[in-house]
């Protein structure tokens, strides 16, 4: 039996919650049902990708390279500016259905090349542009063309022209199941030395602005932790997380709430709000993240300059235990990126290819072998947290099923007895970010290869 | 036990006076400040036939701290 299967065999038995910190944002929560809350049904511009940077989202998060805890409360994600665009990266952009001459599509080149089912190990890569990426140039060439014509993809546009982009791999390893490394390794590939910000993304989703609870998470800077900067989260269910950032650089503190002045014409109640990294970091407005060093939305702000051909690394390390512990009760090292940072992550590395060559037969040649590994690590990464209270949606949009005045909703209008809270398998957590019976029954098929509890599941 | 339902409150904006509306469930409508606990300091709202509300999703009413 590999460590791998060991881990699957202990998730299962409920001895040890290996699965609990997985990939389980979704690549797009804008311009869906969920979120809509329009007279018609129209998702797509009801909740669209402009707006979803600044207003806060109702049922799910999204985010590139993302993960978060199987009830997403808790979620850490990329994002990254190269000085050129109008706003960060923070989420997959693409067409709507209306917009491209194919219906809606993804417009990004992003990878799932590894993970294994507990997702002890896991490895994506996203290609970034080192010009500003051509939102408006993808949006209206697309509109233009005609349903018998191919679809304007973004290398198209030109915009990859001499390799000038950055391969950024996003690496997850679990020390333990609630002690998650992270490490960022971002490639030039361009002819030319190109600065980067990288901004690692912790943030809580945003529970208390819909419920009127009191017990608010929160996240603060720990101060007095030199070489590295320290976040503490604490949220009343899922206890108390620390985010370790390696290096010298600023925390940028916000919170997770609608910018009610963008979104909605009205004043925002506090100058802190979704988009305050965004605003802060591409248009240099400062006081709009909080001096505190408090929030419930925090980056840490890395501005590395990458030469031709090189790369640099990021190291982080979401854990429940205090930055001081980890090294030391891993291995006798003193802080969270000792030499046992570099060891884990060795190890679930080699730890992911002996599973996979238990599972993958022997018969198929290499090539095959790592078609087969990566379609498994798509499905794998494919798994979202997926929140819908059909009651609650309805009441909210003033279609509450027991009210003799209630209006039609558009949609799911007799489903009110539906509710989901769970992570599930997603056709396409982009395109498809929702689930339905018809493709989660082949999804069993393969599923089992690797996880049979989380297929029958 | 089964029971009706009260009937709910509706929010909206009104993007010419930067401002929330709210129609309660008595069918009155009040204006709100933004800041904090803006229901504490609701002013009556009186619609005319130029007022152009835009309906605002239900969740939004616990961060206006409405009662209902």
């Amino acid at each position: 039996m590999t460590a791998e299967h060991s881990r699957l065999e202990e998730a299962q038995d409920q001895k040890a919650p290996w699965k609990k910190w997985g990939p389980y944002l979704s690549e797009r929560q804008w311009g869906t049902v969920r979120e809509d809350y329009s007279e018609g049904g129209d998702a797509w511009n009801y909740f669209n990708h402009d707006q979803a940077r600044s207003r806060a989202y109702r049922w799910g998060e999204d985010g590139l390279a993302g993960i978060s805890d199987d009830q997403q409360r808790l979620c850490s994600a990329l994002a990254l500016w190269n000085g050129q665009d109008p706003i960060l990266k923070e989420r997959l952009f693409g067409l709507t259905n209306s917009e491209s001459n194919h219906g809606e599509d993804v417009k990004e080149y992003y990878f799932y090349l590894d993970s294994t089912p507990t997702h002890s190990y896991m490895k994506y890569l996203y290609k970034y542009l080192q010009a500003a990426f051509p939102y408006d140039t993808l949006v209206e060439t697309s509109r233009r063309r005609g349903r018998h014509e191919f679809e304007y993809e973004l290398i198209d546009t030109g915009v990859f022209d001499q390799d000038r982009y950055f391969d950024v791999f996003v690496e997850y390893a679990k020390a333990s199941p609630e002690d998650v490394l992270i490490q960022m390794t971002i490639y030039n590939r361009g002819p030319e030395a190109a600065e980067l910000h990288v901004l690692p993304t912790l943030w809580f989703r945003n529970l208390w602005s819909w419920h009127g609870d009191p017990d608010r998470p929160t996240l603060h800077q720990v101060v007095g932790t030199p070489g590295m900067g320290v976040i503490k989260a604490i949220d009343p269910r899922l206890g108390e997380r620390w985010l370790c950032c390696e290096g010298e650089m600023p925390l940028l503190f916000t919170e997770n709430e609608t910018n009610t002045q963008r979104i909605f014409g009205v004043p925002n109640r506090s100058p802190y709000v979704k988009d305050s990294i965004n605003t802060y970091i591409v248009h240099g407005q400062e006081g709009v993240v909080n001096p505190e060093h408090k929030g419930t939305k925090v980056a840490a702000h890395y501005r590395l300059t990458v030469n031709p051909g090189a790369c640099q690394v990021v190291r982080l390390r979401l854990s429940d235990v205090a930055p001081a512990a980890p090294g030391q009760t891993s291995g006798g090292g003193t802080g969270p990126f000792d030499s046992q940072f570099e060891a884990v992550l060795q190890a679930r590395r080699q730890e992911a290819d002996e599973f996979y060559a238990a599972v993958i037969p022997a018969s198929l040649d290499a090539d095959a072998a790592n078609v087969m590994r990566q379609a498994l690590a798509g499905m794998l990464w494919s798994k979202q947290f997926y929140h819908y209270n059909v009651d609650k949606w309805l009441e909210e949009r003033g279609s509450d099923p027991f009210r003799p005045t209630r209006k039609a909703a558009p949609r799911n209008d007799s489903w009110h007895h539906m509710y989901n809270g769970d992570v599930i398998s997603m056709p396409d957590k982009w395109e498809y970010p929702w689930y339905a019976a018809w493709d989660l029954a082949f999804h069993v098929l393969a599923l089992t290869l690797v996880d049979e509890e989380f297929g029958q599941g | 036990m089964i029971s009706p339902r009260r009937q709910r409150a509706v929010l909206f904006v009104e993007r010419s006076c930067q401002q929330w509306i709210v129609r309660d469930p008595e069918g009155n409508f009040w204006l709100l400040p933004s800041g904090e606990n803006p229901w504490s300091q609701r002013q009556p709202f009186h619609p005319t036939e130029e007022t152009e509300l835009e309906l605002v999703p239900g969740h939004y009413k616990y961060m206006l701290g409405l009662p209902f």
